[in-house]
């Protein structure tokens, strides 16, 4: 079987508000860049195209319907897939792992400022009689992040370096709008939304939509000249019921991970990648997911957080990117972003510390009420 | 990408705001039915799987391990512990776990006079009058911290 490969990247909005573009427009641009990057043409060199998005952030049913045009994709192959773009990805790449067509293009958008409803939509995606009466979005992760930190002992400082070390990293990505300076006084001085959870602990809503091009390794060898190859994927869902989850664990990117591990016979991972792109919603969900990777243990996250490991210039990275608190919440997008980040990373297009970086993982949950995510294993 | 000609101040960017109301009804179902039921007697009802011997709540007609009929109805007594709790403006969420039973119930709970609310605490459930119930979760006005447990 083919290996697969990205061989394009494009980008466009990634930030708060896009008052003057249509979402229709905003995957104009971004598929252009990425036609651009992978020197192909969408009208003739692709087999299949993939949008990742959910009809209630949309504010139109059957999404679907409405995007083949401005992706070059008009009379072609499209489907929507609704849930995080990583998901799409993952299913681009076994369109053309099974030898169904050999470029396949993956697209996710956030076109949240539009949204005048965000609390009612994430409302709606809680159970209707158990848990929507009395749960909401803050409401859920603030009753998680008390467990969580309870566990692993955990006082307010440590989600708040996490806060302030991927404001930081944010700094140096020209892509990301939320980036600042923050103190940890600062994150923690913050009004409290839903203790523990406080304001500086969520990601704030962007706008952006990020496309890729994907390959198998006969095209991306003949169009590119670095390919970025796909050496692993997984996706996983733990229990829908907020009340039976074990608060402590990341089932989801446990199981996602172990799939995409064992795809690409990763056995170390604590040892394996030169950096890692991990959903760092609120803080300690940075820490819950790098535990359920592998890559630390609930005995040293808090040791690993504490002496900066996981800083930029650390000795193992994680969110050199800014993550999702430097570059918004883009809901079904984020994963697509963050795929996005990693591959120009990859490339030498990151920041300079990590030029020479060959290994790297990029990691999704699809925010609050699931407990669903997804792991894509990246290489050069 | 760039502006059309002429537009060079957001408050000229048009845009076009659309509201539809949309409601839903629910079926309880069958695993619902006897939740609901039991809320009105009160009584907390779980599920428990007649291969691997688990109770769930909330129950559900069938189990997720064994993915086979849960042949039976339980009684949870409605005394639990705090598994996690959030506070926002004055109010106190809280997960409740009961005993050998996976899940729980979210559920307000109330603060205790005196002391603070901790994870591990002991709480039960505070039904209101019989006549008052309607078969759903506000038929349990709250759980409140068990004295000296
Ligand atoms: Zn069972």
């Amino acid at each position: 079987m083919t290996k697969v490969a990205i061989i394009g990247v494009g980008y466009s909005g990634y930030a708060p508000l896009t008052p003057h573009m249509s979402f229709k427009e905003m995957m104009f641009e971004a598929s252009k860049r990425a036609y651009t990057d992978a020197g192909i043409n969408p009208r003739t060199d692709v087999g299949s195209f993939i949008c990742c998005e959910e009809d209630l952030w949309e504010g139109i049913s059957i999404t679907d319907e409405y995007v083949p045009d401005q992706l070059g994709g008009a009379q072609r192959a499209v489907c929507t897939v609704s849930d995080d773009g990583l998901v799409g990805l993952i299913n681009g790449y076994m369109q053309i792992k099974s030898g169904l067509t050999d470029v396949v293009v993956v697209e996710s958008h956030s076109k949240l400022s539009n949204v005048l409803s965000q609390g009612d939509v994430t409302r709606m995606s809680f159970e209707p009689y158990y848990e929507r009466p009395f749960l909401t979005a803050e409401t859920a992760v603030a009753l998680e992040m008390r467990r969580y930190m309870f566990e692993r002992e955990l006082d307010d400082d440590i989600p708040a370096m996490v806060v302030a070390k991927n404001k930081k990293n944010g700094l140096g990505n020209p892509r990301a709008p939320y980036s600042a300076i923050l103190s940890m006084d600062e994150v923690l001085s913050s009004p409290m939304v839903c203790e523990p959870l406080r304001k500086a602990h969520i990601p704030e809503p962007a706008d952006g939509c990020s496309v890729t091009v994907l390959a198998s390794e006969e095209k991306a060898r003949i169009l590119v000249d670095q390919p970025v190859w796909i050496r692993g994927v997984g996706w996983f869902s733990d229990t829908p019921w907020v009340s039976q989850r074990d608060f402590s664990k990341a089932v989801y990117a446990e199981g996602s991970s172990k799939m995409a591990y064992k795809m690409a016979g990763v056995n170390t991972p604590a040892k394996h990648f030169d950096f890692i792109e991990v959903d760092d919603s609120y803080g300690y969900k940075e820490l819950q997911h790098l535990e359920a990777l592998g890559v630390y243990t609930k005995e040293n996250i808090k040791r690993a957080v504490e002496v900066g490991e996981t800083d930029l210039r650390g000795p193992l990275p994680v969110n050199p990117s800014g993550g999702k608190i430097s570059l918004g919440d883009m809901v079904e997008a984020n994963g697509l972003v963050r795929v996005v980040e990693a591959v120009l990373t990859l490339r030498g297009q990151g920041p300079r510390s990590l030029r020479g970086a060959k290994h790297a993982l990029v990691q999704s949950w699809r925010g609050p009420p699931t407990a669903s995510g997804s792991t894509v294993i990246l290489e050069v | 990408m760039s502006l059309p000609d002429g537009l060079r101040n957001t408050s000229q960017a048009k845009n076009w705001v659309d509201s539809l109301p949309l409601s839903y009804k629910y079926s309880a179902g069958v695993s619902g039915q006897r939740f609901a039921e039991g809320l009105k007697q009160g009584k907390i009802l779980g599920s428990k799987c007649s291969k691997c011997g688990e109770t769930f709540l909330p129950p559900s007609l069938y189990c997720p391990n064994c993915f086979v009929y849960s042949s039976e109805y339980v009684e949870i007594p409605p005394y639990g512990e705090i598994y996690s709790f959030a506070e926002a403006d004055g109010k106190a969420i809280a997960l409740i776990r009961f005993q050998g039973v996976t899940g729980g119930l979210i559920h307000v709970v109330k603060r205790p006079s005196a002391g603070k609310l901790k994870i591990g605490l002991r709480v039960s459930a505070v039904f209101r009058p019989a006549e008052q119930r309607k078969g759903d979760l506000t038929d349990i006005e709250f759980f409140e911290i068990r004295p000296h447990t």
